[in-house]
């Protein structure tokens, strides 16, 4: 797949506009504006601004009855899977930014999880596999960045407290990004009608950590769950 | 592929700073364990995987306590330790750390601690019973032989110095 496409629309309409001083024929993202988000970031928003009380989800009857399911010792992290979209976009660890024309790659240390947002147009090959990550693409409105992530699994959860998450055909997360200053935040919304009565939001915010250093994280198994009560 | 979203907040839960410790904590000695059978998916301020399993509106302190086993590791370390309880007997405690980059990050290693060694203090989130095994807790601080100390949350640790 031609991941650098030979015409290049930005550089199109910036032609034309020159020419024409029409700005208003090319479309918005043709003559992108972007923001610069490259760096390494820390989070600073206390975890506890995450946390939610089940009863006022707003879970659908699908919905609760998955959760009503759910197992604390069931938790994927003990066995080294890692959070993925919509659980990890809020994880506790370094993230960090790298800016390509045709994506965003967002590398995170939790889990060493490498996410590709792709930014030239694409969408998912037929036949796609579903995963913890899903398929992410991009688009600028002004400085704001956009993100577009379907293809998601069934088995992830929606948060880092394990609340429910159906993965089916209908769900997929749209991540807002913006920087102010030395910050960063995130607005996210997750569609799962399966489970969820309306779109779940969530809100997020890192600063710049440009003296921090993105560690290995290597998983063991042995000492996810070695503590938790296992069923008789 | 383009969608409509609408944004929406939907802060409903009480707000506090679970980063923080409790600022009043019940200290106990050795086996006494303070249960509060509170389900995970009502504790309001339960956003961390792990600490859905402790409680972390009380404490336990095992004083003068023997290291079994010191690991830092991901997703979580573990201090492994034997305690005498008031009758005499040596119980066996585990007690869960941060993850090891978290642990690290902190200046804490586990060469720090070698099986033998004495903690003269070990201050300890219980588990809730039934989630997780028995004697197993979640750990706050210790202090080590030299006078250090070592404090932790869910997501951080520091090393403080017995001098300072």
């Amino acid at each position: 797949m031609n991941r650098k496409p030979k015409f290049s629309p930005a550089g199109f309409c910036a032609g034309l506009v020159l020419a024409t001083g029409a700005g208003i024929l090319c479309p918005v993202d043709a003559v992108r504006a972007q923001a610069d988000f490259e760096g390494i970031w820390m989070h600073n928003v206390p975890l506890s601004t995450l946390a939610r009380v089940s009863s006022e989800l707003g879970l659908t009857r699908a919905g609760q009855a998955d959760w009503d399911r759910y197992e604390p010792q069931d938790d994927p992290l003990f066995r080294c899977i890692m959070p993925g979209v919509p659980r990890g976009i809020t994880d506790p660890y370094l993230l960090e930014i790298i800016q390509q024309e045709h994506q965003i790659v967002m590398l995170r240390e939790y889990f060493h999880q490498v996410r590709r947002i792709y930014m030239d147009g694409r969408e998912a090959p037929e036949h796609w596999p579903l995963s913890m990550s899903g398929y992410s693409t991009g688009r600028w409105e002004g400085e704001t960045l956009v993100v577009t992530t379907t293809h998601l699994s069934p088995d992830n959860a929606m948060n880092i407290q394990g609340h429910p998450f159906s993965g089916d055909e209908h769900t997929y997360v749209i991540e807002r990004y913006t920087r102010t200053g030395d910050e960063l935040r995130m607005e996210a919304v997750v569609h799962d009608p399966a489970f969820y009565q309306e779109p779940h939001a969530i809100e997020f915010g890192w600063e710049l950590a440009p003296d921090e250093e993105i560690w290995t994280y290597e998983c063991d198994p042995r000492f996810g769950d070695f503590m938790i009560e296992a069923d008789p | 592929m383009t969608f409509g979203d609408r944004l929406q907040t939907c802060r409903d839960a009480p707000v506090t700073d679970r980063d923080a410790l409790p600022a009043n904590t019940h200290r106990t000695r050795l086996a006494t364990i303070l249960v509060a059978l509170v389900a995970a998916n009502i504790h309001p301020v339960a956003a961390h995987h792990s600490t859905m399993f402790f409680d972390i509106n009380a404490e336990v302190v095992h004083e003068n306590v023997t290291v079994v086993d010191f690991v830092v590791a991901n997703p979580h370390g573990v201090l492994i330790y034997v305690v005498t309880d008031d009758g005499g007997n040596e119980v066996r405690w585990q007690a869960e750390l941060p993850s090891g980059n978290f642990t690290r990050r902190g200046g804490i290693s586990a060469s720090m601690l070698s099986p033998g060694d004495r903690l003269p203090t070990v201050v300890c989130w219980p588990g809730i019973p039934g989630l997780v095994r028995a004697n197993t807790s979640r750990l706050k601080s210790m202090e080590f032989p030299n006078g250090d100390v070592a404090t932790f949350t869910p997501v951080s640790a520091e090393l403080t110095k017995g001098s300072e």
